[in-house]
Order: C-alpha cells, then structure tokens, then sequence
C-alpha cells in the first residue's frame, strides 16, 4: 500500500512536477541527480470530496448545478459491552449547492459539524436484523431563500442560515425461515426510517422569510429487492431491480417572526434498475436506470411542495 | 498486515466464533450458531449474497467483529471489508489483521 514509485531525474535543480495517482510524499535527494519518491495515495482517506456539476440549455437559457462537498471524517471509533456494540465518528466540511433556474434558484453555502454513529444490540440472532443510527448535525451558512412581499411579489434574498438537526434512524430486515442454500439468492425485504428533531434560523436581508422553525420529523422506508441484491442474469442482462416506496411527515413545534408553523407531508415511490455484475467488471461503466416519483414538500432539502417524476440513468465505475 | 508466524490456535478458534457469531446476526437466516458446535466451515463457502446479507446488513457484522476482534486482531479497513464477498473473504480479512 505504500511502497515508493520512483522517479529519477538527471539534473538537480530542474524542476519538474510528477503526478502520480495521488502524491502523498515528494522528497528530493541531491547527489548525482534529483530523485523524486512518491508514495501511492493512501487507501483510507479521512476526507472525501464528492462533487458534480451539470449545465442544461433549455429554449436559448443554459442554467448551471453545482453541488460541492469537502467533508472531513475522524477515525471511527469502537465502543462494545455485553449487551451491544457501536461505532461513531466526526464529521467537518464545507459544502456549495447552486442550481441557477430562475424559478428556483439555489445557492447555499457554508460548513457543517456533524457526529454519526451506528449501534447494533445483541439481541437473539435468530430474529430479525435490526441496528439503531444516530445523527447529530449543526450547518451555518448562507442561502437563497423565497420571500413573499406584503403586496403578494415574490423574490429572492440570500439568507444567514443555522440548523441543526438531530436524527435517529432505524433498520429491520425480517428474519427468514428455513436455512440458506447454495447458489439461491432469496429475495430481499427491509425497512428504514425514524425520528429527527430540527431547529432552522434564517436571518438578515429584511423581516420577510426571517425567523425560527422547530419541529419534528418521521420518516418510514420499504425496500424490496425480489430478486435479491446479486445481479441475476436475465435475457442476456444481469441485474438487480429493487422497489423503495417512502413517507415523510414535518410538523413544526413552533415559529418566529415572518416564519410560520407548516406540516410538510412527502411520499416517494422508486424503482431502481441496476445493470451488470459490478464486482466481476470492476474498472467499468456500469448503468443503472431509476424512475421515481414523488409528492410533496421537505424543509430539510429545501424542497418547495411539488410534484415529481423523474427518471435518471445512472453510470457507476 | 499478515503476521510473520501463524497465530495461535485459541486466536483462531476466538476469531472463528466471532466471525461465525458477527454473520449470523448479520443475516435474517438463523445460521444456528452454537459455541459447542459452531465450525465456521458450515457457512464458510457461502457468498453474504446467499444468505440474503444487505449493505446495512454487512455494516452491523463489520460493526460486530471489529469492535469484539480486539485485542486479538486490528479492526478490518473500511475498503478491505467492501471486498468481502463470502463468508471466507470475511474470515481471511480478519486473520490478516492478527495482532
């Protein structure tokens, strides 16, 4: 994992940058020439930095999104008793979400804390599998918010913004009956979901859209593979079809200033199409095809009450 | 990290029980994990796909071995536990981390 590639270079002072995947080390040796060592990156990064950026011309407008995340991880650490076991880590990043459509724009910015752990009980393992995750995250930032005007106008101003939310969230895969066989892969059936408390401040720009919201969340998962999660080969194809359907409900405790006191009810459905077998084609594109559609408002995604169906296909390598 | 010498006999007989333990409640099968006639070999050939083990699934047996593997063996890095695919790569992951 960490043995040095090798570069030598004939004459001392001629500078050259050699980029191999992910420099972790560069040490020059004067002598009879410049050697350059080079490290391979390290496998277990504790930062990520997942971003895209799309641009989408439509009827003469092109309209750019950009959704940037540098996150931090600590190390996870282990904690176990007699009765169960859990891990946990830290979170830092900074984070760039911007969508220019002039119907809803999008520009939110700024750096969120957050501490995430998984706990798993021992309870019979001859019932079903089930673990606990919990969440606490804390965002400051700024961002493009829609405010109503006392004259009905609508327009939008950029906002101070603080949340925190705080999560739990559960998993229960139904225990099956019999005993597994070779070569059978069983259909696979399990549940998600939880409460989350939250807090969301807005600030600055005027007293429209200004204020707190607290509140509470419940959401509930399902989540069908009928054919399990391995690729089954099908009609020349392997795949792996999986069924998602989800409710969501925000109810606000309270709210001050302009804000007011909303509950936000969303429901999705999703089918999932992945294609090849990933682990035997590792190094290529494999598709992947989703169709969902979905109902309703989320204050947490900053997602307006609407309408949706959308259908992505997907390329993972 | 493999270890110069093989490890001892009672490490592998603990780090076998734990793994056998750590799959079973990983997996909505009750595999019949006894401590008196628990031999992994019974499932060691057996892909976590075949025992209707999901991603979620997989994280509570990572969960369970590393935070009870030690002190005889170091926590499996994340991007080795991804690359488990049966019952075997798991045990030959935890055995390469023996203390």
């Amino acid at each position: 994992m960490t043995a040095p590639r090798m570069r030598s270079l004939p004459h001392p002072g001629r500078a050259v940058a050699v980029v191999l995947a992910g420099v972790a080390a560069a040490v020059p040796v004067w002598g009879a020439g410049l050697s350059l060592t080079a490290a391979d990156a390290p496998v277990n990064t504790p930062w990520s930095e997942p971003a895209n950026l799309s641009v989408t011309r439509e009827a003469g407008t092109s309209t750019v999104t950009a959704d940037l995340v540098l996150n931090y991880q600590s190390e996870t650490r282990y904690r176990k008793s007699a009765g169960f076991a859990s891990k946990g880590s830290y979170s830092v990043g900074v984070y760039l979400h911007r969508d220019t459509t002039a119907t809803a724009p999008r520009n939110d910015r700024g750096v969120a804390v957050s501490y995430a752990g998984l706990l798993v009980s021992d309870f019979s393992n001859a019932g079903p599998v089930g673990s606990l995750g919990y969440a606490v995250k804390l965002g400051a930032g700024k961002s493009v918010v829609e405010v109503e005007a006392a004259d009905g106008s609508r327009s939008w101003v950029d906002k101070t913004k603080i949340r925190l939310v705080a999560s739990l969230g559960g998993y229960l895969q139904p225990a099956l009956g019999g005993g597994p066989t070779p070569g059978v892969i069983a259909p696979i059936l399990f549940f998600d979901g939880g409460p989350a408390v939250y807090v969301d401040q807005l600030r600055g720009q005027g007293i429209q859209g200004s204020g707190r919201v607290t509140g509470g969340q419940l959401k509930l998962g399902a989540n069908l593979a009928p054919m399990g999660l391995e690729p089954v080969p099908m009609a020349g194809l392997a795949m792996v079809p999986t069924l998602r359907v989800a409710a969501q409900v925000q109810r606000d405790f309270s709210a001050s200033d302009s804000r007011t006191r909303q509950t936000r009810k969303l429901y999705s459905l999703e089918l999932n199409l992945l294609f090849g077998r990933p682990e035997e084609e590792a190094g290529k594109l494999v598709p992947s095809l989703q169709l969902a559609r979905s109902v309703g408002a989320d204050l947490l995604t900053g997602r307006a009450e609407s309408a949706k169906t959308e259908l992505s296909l997907g390329l993972t390598f | 990290m493999a270890t110069a010498h093989p490890p001892a006999a009672d490490v592998v007989a603990r780090l076998d029980a734990l793994v056998y333990y750590a799959v079973d409640k990983a997996s909505p099968y009750s595999l019949a994990y006894s401590v008196s006639t628990a031999t992994l070999d019974k499932i060691l050939k057996f892909k976590l796909a075949e025992l209707a083990i999901t991603p979620q699934g997989a994280s509570i047996m990572w969960l369970w071995i590393n935070a009870h593997c030690q002190p005889d063996a170091k926590p499996v890095a994340a991007d080795v536990a991804t690359k488990c695919k049966t019952v075997e790569d798991v045990r030959k992951a935890v055995m390469a981390g023996v203390a």
